[in-house]
């Protein structure tokens, strides 16, 4: 106990600031997503607990399933699939680049990282709009007339999220990559292996954690993404790309049904959790090849 | 080993918790000396602003040592809502006077929100020999007044002159009925084809606009009339009835004959402002239904200031269905008031209404804005009366002029109206499945004891 006592008191105070601005919210969710809360009316100040009435009303609410299915298309596609493979291509790339592209290259990807969301939200939104940049270069070839936002939302908000975010993936990816013992590959090209083979045999099984770990990251990340939605289409046409966190807004700030969007982030709360418990049981099961 | 997993616990947790991104708001507390003032502007809508700072440099000339604290807030006026009943829940960030939309008086009464003012208003020889009995209702909470009404306003069909005349049809016009200006969009679309026939709002991004500035004109048209939405006898919201079907199902030809703006544009939040301030002005469009403050746009001040437009622009009524009595319709909303219930200083934030409400002012205000009076004194006013060529058409609207329900519930039914108009012109749902979402929300909202099936 003393040992403990010894360890852990410097970290204290973090514990503290997460339980306040971290557990307080989310316990303050589970609260609120068992009550018929309100932004106004009645039930804002005479509030009084439902039970389990929000969560029944989720569950056989038409727009729910819709929305969940919207959001693991853009997770899966926008972050799974193209940050994470197009973030790897890219590192990998760099590392074999001369230093003037690896810089512009770099600079090009990590400036779309560093604008804030709002500003990389209204970047996208003059790229895709009915007069945008986007119709403007298609108009050179006679085409142009597509109202991207509208007829393609989804399309729209999961390109938008591949250029801000790959960034974060590529950095992530050369980091590790600069870490992998040269030794362990020149090894294997000496063994006749081709590059492609000594980066699938050796590169990824050693900066497997790194992937794993992006992974959890980026997924998260992407399944909390919404200013740059809400900028770009807010949630619509109709709620044909309301994601979850769109949908929990929409429930509790303008429809006003505080207890409702609570409900809806409760269970957001619970996909992220059990994401992050895949992650890192695969993360423990495979501690992958290491460079010693 | 047991401390390791108790980390590893700690950052699943740390990391899911990135789902729910919080956030805070600055706050100043409010003292005996001081009130602070909350409304909206934006950046072609400062009328409000300029009329809060020159009440502000009144009350504190008149209050030594008092302070008036104005936080105006940059949104559209839907997300100042959120933001105002946001700010309402905590006595650290409640303002003590506010900007109120008149639709929301009886859901915040309900809340708490809001301060019973008769005690004040008695007291008040103006409120009780200038105000109107109309302006009167507009502030009426269950058990009292609670917010003071600088202004009301009308809704009316605005027409360019350039497009009617090029199309063929004559004007001054005044449709008599739902079919008379089906007929208009017609020969507009066949003759003036760079030209948007006729816009009614419609969807979720006008929010409490498409509603009130087109479903309501022509709900209100059905024969259910002013019962179309909520049944006065009985006190119960009406569902299932003809007229909604009616009403969509005019939306929906609105939008699929191409007499409307493209479903697209339709869910554009600044549709209205692109009206205002691009189409009328350029003849690319016939007509649309909107409030009575449209001309405050063109006026001097305004955002699109053009001088012509008295000549281009005319104005009509909007008509009933099949133009059965009484023939028109409209609606009124108005720009109101309130105090704060957690307020530490009610004299002074009644002080600040008073003053922001009184005649001078809400002349000045009516002028400006081109909207509609609530005090006898200001509406005998020749400066009122000749500040705009068509305060003779918005005026009479009064006449034939809705109410939305004040009940505590209407905001979420208005959210299930637009979303049903919504879903049929962007053909996500037959008029007969949106009327039928429809019912089933609002039975899921009042309870089945207060629907009644017309």
């Amino acid at each position: 106990m003393r040992d403990f006592t010894k360890r852990y008191w410097t970290v204290l105070p973090a514990i503290v600031l997460l339980c306040v601005f971290m557990v307080g919210p989310i316990l303050w969710a589970f609260y609120g997503s068992m009550t018929n809360m309100s932004l106004t009316g009645v039930t804002a100040t005479d509030t009084s607990f439902v039970g389990m009435r929000n969560y029944q009303k989720l569950f056989t609410d038409k727009s729910f399933p819709q929305s969940v299915w919207l959001t693991v298309i853009f997770v899966v596609v926008s972050a799974i699939i193209a940050q994470n493979l197009l973030g790897m291509t890219v590192a990998v790339l760099l590392s074999r680049a001369n230093r003037t592209v690896g810089q512009f290259v770099s600079v090009a990807v990590i400036s779309a990282w560093v604008l804030p969301e709002m500003v990389a939200g209204f970047a996208c939104y003059a790229f895709f709009s009915k007069n945008g940049t986007l119709n403007q270069l298609l108009g050179l070839f006679g085409l142009g007339n597509t109202e991207w936002l509208y007829t393609f939302p989804m399309f729209a908000v999961i390109l938008a999220n591949v250029w801000r975010g790959t960034a974060f993936s590529m950095m992530n990816y050369q980091a590790a990559i600069g870490e992998v013992d040269r030794s362990l590959t020149e090894a294997a090209v000496v063994d006749g292996a081709n590059s492609w083979q000594a980066f699938i045999h050796v590169t990824i099984p050693v900066i497997k954690q790194t992937i794993m770990t992006n992974l959890m990251l980026i997924t998260l990340q992407t399944m909390s993404a919404f200013t740059l939605i809400f900028v770009m289409t807010a949630g619509g046409p109709g709620d044909k790309s309301s994601t979850l966190p769109i949908f929990a807004y929409k429930a509790a700030f303008k429809f006003g049904d505080i207890g409702y969007g609570s409900a809806i982030a409760v269970v957001m709360l619970i996909i992220g959790a059990i994401f992050g418990l895949v992650y890192v049981r695969a993360l423990k099961d495979e501690k992958g090849i290491t460079n010693e | 080993m047991k401390t390791g997993k108790l980390f590893k616990v700690a950052a699943v947790t740390l990391a899911a918790c990135m789902a729910l991104a919080g956030c805070g708001g600055g706050s100043s507390a409010s003292d005996d000396n001081t009130i602070k003032v909350m409304y909206y502007k934006t950046d072609s809508f400062t009328q409000f602003d300029t009329l809060m700072k020159k009440v502000k440099a009144k009350i504190e000339k008149e209050n030594p040592g008092k302070t008036v604290e104005l936080q105006p807030v940059t949104a559209s006026d839907t997300d100042y809502k959120t933001k105002l009943a946001l700010a309402q829940r905590s006595p650290e960030t409640a303002p003590d006077v506010f900007y109120e939309d008149s639709s929301q008086i009886r859901a915040d009464a309900d809340a708490g929100y809001l301060l019973n003012l008769d005690e004040y208003l008695n007291k008040w020889d103006d409120w009780n020999n200038e105000f109107t009995a109309a302006a009167k209702k507009v502030g009426q909470g269950k058990d009292g007044t609670y917010a003071v009404p600088l202004s009301t306003d009308t809704r009316v069909i605005w027409y360019n002159k350039h497009v009617f005349e090029k199309a063929g049809i004559e004007t001054p016009w005044q449709p008599e009925s739902w079919q008379d200006i089906l007929d208009a969009a017609a020969k507009i679309k066949a003759n003036v084809p760079d030209a948007v026939p006729f816009n009614m709002f419609a969807g979720t991004a006008i929010a409490e606009g498409s509603v009130m500035q087109s479903f309501y004109e022509l709900l209100f048209g059905t024969k259910l009339g002013d019962d179309a939405l909520v049944d006065s006898s009985t006190d119960k919201w009406v569902i299932g009835s003809q007229g909604m079907k009616d009403s969509l199902n005019f939306i929906k030809t609105l939008y699929d004959k191409g007499y409307a703006p493209t479903a697209a544009q339709a869910l554009d939040a600044n549709l209205g402002s692109t009206i205002a301030n691009e189409w009328l002005p350029q003849d690319k469009i016939g007509g649309t239904v909107d409030g009575s403050w449209m001309p405050s746009t063109w006026m001097k001040g305004g955002s699109y200031e053009w001088p012509d437009y008295e000549n281009v622009i005319g104005a009509a009524l909007f008509p009933t269905q099949k133009g059965g009595d009484p023939g028109y319709v409209s609606m009124s909303g108005g720009w109101t008031l309130a105090v704060g219930s957690k307020t530490k200083n009610a004299q002074l934030a009644f002080d600040f209404v008073k003053e922001a409400t009184s005649k001078d002012n809400s002349l000045d205000y009516v002028k400006k804005m081109s909207l509609t009076a609530v005090r006898n004194d200001v509406a005998e006013d020749k400066g009122y009366l000749a500040s705009t060529p068509y305060t003779k058409t918005t005026t009479e609207a009064v006449k034939y002029t809705h109410f939305r329900p004040s009940t505590t519930e209407y905001t979420k039914v208005s959210a299930e109206i637009q979303k049903a108009m919504e879903s049929v012109i962007t053909g996500q749902a037959s008029v007969n499945e949106a009327a039928k979402t429809y019912d089933e929300a609002v039975t899921n909202i009042v309870g089945e004891e207060n629907v009644i099936k017309k």
